[in-house]
């Protein structure tokens, strides 16, 4: 601040002494414009640098609030994994929970690898690195597995899941397998935790003449307007939900968003509060990609 | 754990932490030598503590809506748990935490990732500064 002020009393001085030496004011049209112009000036450059400096505090500060977020998602797994084994092998525990505690511990691991893969591959997609490895994928096939995946979380909530393919032919399309399956059960995820006790989530593959549709669709706490512009933002992450199972760490859309937008496609979210929420992934059917896969 | 010289009732404890794992853990690993119930649900904290007493309350900081520090000042307004010890969890290591904690009215502060032997020994302590 005492470095500012001395800055802009350097930059004032000689205008202020000239004036004084003269013993006069401006008194001609000139004088008085290109005093005002002067003025001008000094005032947009002490406007600029005070908006430059709130600027980048601000940044900083989004930065750490940022890594801060990143940093509670990857020590909290940290906790039940250090904490089991710690007690499994310190303490007098029967063997019933011991084996407990081990296979939260073990799935506390699978958690934390799954959000480094993320955030790698994330930062892999936001320069290019990492591009979609094309192969046929059966419909039915993909389907099905997201199901499975999710299914335990939906039972354990109470959400019903339901399932539908509409695919011709040999019911296959192209597409990186692995990293699709991964944002539909990111979506899939989502929809269970933002569904009441009660209520439904489907997944549906649809071919179209000129593209693929997949719609995860549910009948939860739906979004408002201003949710819905800010969903695919990294680290952004919308409260409300069942978040006793599982807090979303704010990269999953994000990382789904540039997936979907390395094969070529597009993501779309309709939804209003109170109503539930689909999300559309329609993918060409000759997509952007590296490499052909044989089957 | 004893509650007191007349009895061997478990000592009393209240969970709170949105993460499933966590709460999972902390359960089983307590369960010995404490009677533990667990909330991810911040606004849930005051009706447990009415209905459960617990004797300590383990708060995570960083909880959805709700964090840790409003909670733990909500709890100290209230004159039943006005000094019901509140031990906090929470991944931060930095004095600016530890003092904010401090100030929200908690006994102590524990940093995630731990091992329960240690957060047993918190624990402990907390309990046993309450009695005198």
């Amino acid at each position: 601040m005492l470095f500012e002020r001395l800055l802009y009393a350097t930059v004032l001085a000689p205008f202020v002494l000239e004036r004084l030496s003269k013993g006069s004011w401006p008194s001609t049209p000139w004088d008085i414009g290109a005093d005002i112009l002067i003025g001008i000036l000094i005032l947009a450059f002490i406007l600029l640098r005070e908006y430059t400096k709130n600027t980048v505090e601000r940044v900083d500060a989004l930065r750490e609030t940022l890594n801060q977020a990143i940093i509670h998602d990857l020590k909290n797994p940290m906790t039940s994994i250090i904490g089991g084994i710690s007690v499994v092998l310190e303490e007098d525990l029967d063997e019933a929970a011991k084996g407990k505690l081990l296979r939260i511990a073990l799935h506390s691991c699978h958690l934390q690898m799954e959000l480094l893969e993320t955030l790698v591959d994330t930062s892999r997609l936001e320069f290019g690195e990492l591009a979609p490895r094309l192969g046929p994928i059966r419909g039915k096939a993909l389907v099905e597995s997201c199901l499975k995946e999710i299914g335990g979380l939906a039972s354990h909530l109470g959400v019903v899941i339901e399932k539908s393919e509409k695919m011709s032919g040999s019911g296959t399309f192209v597409g990186d397998e692995d990293l699709l399956r991964r944002v539909l059960i990111n979506l899939l995820q989502n929809a269970v935790k933002y569904t009441p006790k009660g209520g439904a989530v489907s997944l549906s593959i649809t071919e179209e003449p000129d593209a693929i549709a997949m719609v995860v669709r549910d009948s939860g706490i739906g979004l408002s307007r201003e949710q819905i512009a800010r969903l695919f933002k990294k680290y952004y992450r919308v409260e409300g939900g069942d978040q006793s199972v599982r807090r979303g760490s704010g990269i999953g859309l994000y990382f789904s968003k540039l997936v979907v937008e390395a094969h070529g496609g597009t993501i779309a979210v309709d939804s209003k509060p109170g109503s539930g929420t689909v999300v559309q992934i329609r993918l060409p059917r000759r997509p952007a990609g590296k490499e052909e896969r044989q089957p | 754990m004893t509650d007191g010289p007349q009895t061997r009732q478990r000592p009393r404890l209240l969970i709170v932490d949105d993460d499933l794992t966590i709460r999972e853990t902390l359960e089983i690993a307590l369960a010995p030598s404490f009677e533990v119930r667990s909330t991810a649900a911040g606004d849930e904290v005051s009706s447990i503590i009415e209905a459960f007493h617990p004797r300590l309350i383990v708060l995570d900081i960083n909880l959805p809506g709700t964090d840790g520090f409003q909670i733990s000042e909500r709890i100290r307004k209230v004159g039943s748990s006005h000094r019901l010890p509140i031990l906090f969890m929470t991944v931060r290591r930095d004095d600016r935490t530890f003092l904010a904690a401090l100030a929200a009215g908690g006994d102590g502060v524990i940093t995630k990732p731990f091992e329960i032997p240690e957060l047993k020994r918190r624990i402990v302590d907390l309990l046993r500064s309450a009695e005198r």
